[in-house]
């Protein structure tokens, strides 16, 4: 094992843990709140809007991910400039943040309408029979239960949102497997497995970590529904 | 006990010896002895969790006896040592079930789920399967549903199809488990007539239920199962009629028949 | 939008000429996805004690890591995989065309294997119990309740979750691109370099790759309809 690389490497994949974090933070918290608008729209009438979201839902299932990045990353630029706005000094780490939190809204809104299908009604009713205001229903009834439902499909989602950092280096946004490709060339194709095996081991952890906190926190919101044995 | 000393007219098809099983650290059946003679439909009745249901699935092997012995016809298992799993299957090859829940096989029609058993265990021809299933769905009233799949049948016809299933394998003893109690009731009396028809083709039966009426009229004898134990047996009459024991009585209270 | 259109349209047939590759490199994938699933499905499902847990642990791993790290993994071991083949007589190792599909094949497999091992085990635990009793009841041995019983159910149930994942996989084949392998997305960025339309192309190709998951999407829909209408759920 080349260990004199591996000294030097390893600290520096775990320096880019952070930065990739971020590429997974953001989308992820964006993604709630957009996802969770879809949602809104997808569980309504099917009114123009309506189709229009289902059609966007829809492109952005049926292309991979690396097709959806290159396009915000090529495409993005020449929408703003016909507003006239130049983002061309925009990081690339921007664009993925976009492009990510696009595609992870319309996963994030089919997994919230499997999770709010099934909410029993009859808790909606209650809490509306109770006199909660509709604003009120929706933040202490039909959020939490829909969560509840989804919070399984949510884990599995945040784990790929995780993974799928990796493929931001494609288009210049440096995380994790970036540093480890730049190393990869300069160190001219020696030691490549081992680097990417220790990629692969903290990508692994992470993933553990996170896998963990979802389960917890998905205990938590059961403890209720327990029954005293 | 209920032991007979085998006279030559009457022949024991089934013989359980000592038959304890226990789930979980709670004695289920607590050292069963029972025989049953060609011919007999023998009505296993007892309340929920007294142990009916589990005393049938060990004569088949679907669950297995902590200990004890079972024979049906020439087959002999002795839970005490150990079990060869050819010994089970010979054993089965000898019975035929019919479950609460009709179990037909989804992905074979009516005739199909008839045929399976005649020719993949009982190796017949196909042709020869065929006749024989036809003529079984014919004794059941359901001829003309040889094509249709469980799924579009009702669970009286299901549970039909299943009877049908288990009389084509002509076996030494039908076993039924609460035939009738995952079915709606006006479909009731449909299933209990064909096995009451079933019945008078002499071959043996026996039958866990609950319905303790339609029991009084087909059954040649009654056991009355209680906290793993058999606490009566006798003919229909003098166990439903006029039980001797307390528990039976208050059972049959209960459950409001006369 | 300042997009070459005519470009796009006469682009269009090149890239469309990469798809039957990445429908090869799709099939291949899945197909030893498949193998793999099943038999590790088999495994976990035999619940043989110290053999379970080693394939629940791979694939856990293996589930956690990203498919462009296993992707780059293979391909910087193909070179020292065919010298190896090479040393022990079994294959002609040449530099000049080093086999990277191969490596791909293998790393897509076993990412998605690991997943589909999942969709095996439940959907055979899925097949009602008293299928299996009523074949036991019968006499059926315990291989012929599962050749003629339980496989045909299972892989009905499968069904709606393998598509998911069939979809999944062909759009995974796009990162394939990454280490030089030869489907559609790589051949349309070749196709753009000249003019460095690239936007157009990969407009192209979202559209390639959006007709052909609605496709099977719809597809697969019809097979579930066709095939699985005698399923359903038993009455408690």
């Amino acid at each position: 094992m080349p260990s004199d690389l591996m000294q030097t490497v390893v600290p520096g994949l775990i320096e880019h843990i952070p930065i990739t974090l971020v590429y997974w933070f953001v989308p992820s918290v964006l993604s709630l709140l957009f996802g969770t608008l879809l949602c809104i729209v997808r569980v309504g009438r099917h009114n123009v809007l309506y189709w229009i979201c289902t059609i966007y839902i829809s492109f952005f299932r049926g292309t991979p991910g690396i097709v959806q990045i290159y396009l915000v990353f090529f495409g993005l630029p020449k929408l703003f400039w016909i507003f006239g706005i130049d983002i061309n000094d925009w990081s690339a780490g921007i664009y993925f943040i976009i492009a990510t939190t696009m595609n992870l809204s319309c996963f994030m809104c089919e997994t919230l309408r499997g999770g709010y299908v099934g909410v029993d009604k009859g808790q909606i009713e209650t809490g509306l029979s109770i006199g909660f205001s509709r604003t009120q229903n929706f933040f202490r009834v039909i959020v939490p239960q829909t969560l509840k439902v989804a919070i399984l499909n949510l884990k599995n989602l945040e784990i790929d949102v995780l993974k799928d950092t990796s493929v931001a280096f494609t288009i210049g946004a440096v995380e994790m497997l970036g540093y480890a490709k730049g190393v990869i060339a300069a160190s001219y194709g020696s030691g490549q497995l081992w680097i990417l095996g220790a990629a692969a081991v903290i990508y692994f952890v992470m993933c553990t970590v996170l896998e963990i906190v979802f389960t917890l926190i998905s205990h938590r919101m059961e403890r209720y529904e327990r029954r005293v044995a | 006990m209920t032991e007979h000393t085998e006279s030559p007219d009457e022949q024991i098809v089934v013989s359980l010896r000592g038959i304890r099983k226990s789930f979980g650290g709670n004695e289920i059946l607590k050292g069963i002895d029972l025989d049953v003679t060609k011919g007999e439909v023998l009505a296993i009745l007892g309340s929920s969790g007294s142990g009916k249901t589990t005393l049938l699935r060990c004569i088949n092997a679907l669950e297995r006896p902590d200990s004890g012995s079972v024979r049906v016809d020439g087959s002999f298992i002795d839970y005490g040592g150990k079990v060869a799993n050819r010994d089970i299957l010979a054993l089965r090859r000898k019975t035929a079930m019919v479950f609460q829940n009709y179990n037909l096989f989804k992905n074979k029609t009516a005739l199909q789920n008839i045929t399976e058993g005649l020719t993949v265990v009982q190796k017949k021809s196909k042709a020869e399967a065929e006749a024989t299933a036809r003529d079984v769905l014919e004794k059941v009233g359901l001829a003309e549903y040889a094509d249709r799949y469980p799924v579009q049948l009702s669970g009286g016809q299901q549970q039909r199809v299943s009877i049908a299933r288990a009389l084509a394998l002509d076996p030494d003893v039908i076993l039924f488990d609460e035939p009738t109690s995952a079915l709606d009731p006006e479909l009731v009396s449909d299933v209990n007539d064909t096995i009451t028809e079933v019945a008078k083709t002499g071959v043996t039966m026996i039958i866990v239920t609950h319905e303790i009426r339609f029991a009084r009229n087909v059954a040649s004898r009654v056991i009355f199962v209680d906290k793993g134990t058999i606490l009566e047996e006798g003919t229909p009459e003098e166990v439903i009629d006029h039980p001797k024991t307390e528990r039976v009585r208050e059972f049959l209270s209960k459950m409001a028949v006369k | 939008m300042e997009l070459d259109y005519d470009f796009m349209i006469s682009d269009f047939p090149t890239v469309l000429a990469g798809l039957p590759k990445t429908l090869v490199l799709t099939f291949w994938s899945m197909l030893w996805a498949l193998i793999i699933a099943i038999v590790f499905g088999s495994v976990i499902l035999s619940r043989v004690p110290v053999a379970k847990q080693i394939v629940v642990a791979l694939n856990t791993f293996i589930k956690g890591v990203p498919l462009t790290v296993q992707l780059l993994f293979c391909y910087y071991a193909v070179p020292f995989v065919c010298k190896w083949l090479d040393s022990i007589g079994v294959y002609d190792f040449n530099p000049r065309h080093i086999p990277y599909f191969p490596a791909a094949v293998v790393a897509i497999a076993c990412n998605f294997g690991a997943y589909i091992t999942d969709v095996v085990v439940s959907s055979v635990k899925a097949v009602d119990r008293g299928q299996t009793e009523s074949a036991a009841a019968v006499g059926m041995t315990p291989l012929q309740t599962v050749v003629r019983i339980i496989l045909p159910q299972a892989t009905v149930i499968s069904i709606p979750s393998m598509t998911n994942y069939f979809i999944w996989l062909l759009k995974g084949t796009s990162l394939a691109s990454i280490i030089n392998v030869a489907e559609m997305l790589i051949t349309a960025q070749i196709s753009a370099a000249d003019g460095y339309q690239y936007l157009e192309a990969y407009v192209d190709a979202a559209i390639i790759y959006w007709a052909v998951c609605a496709a099977i999407e719809f597809g697969c829909d019809k097979l579930y309809k066709r095939v699985g209408f005698f399923m359903q759920p038993s009455r408690a």
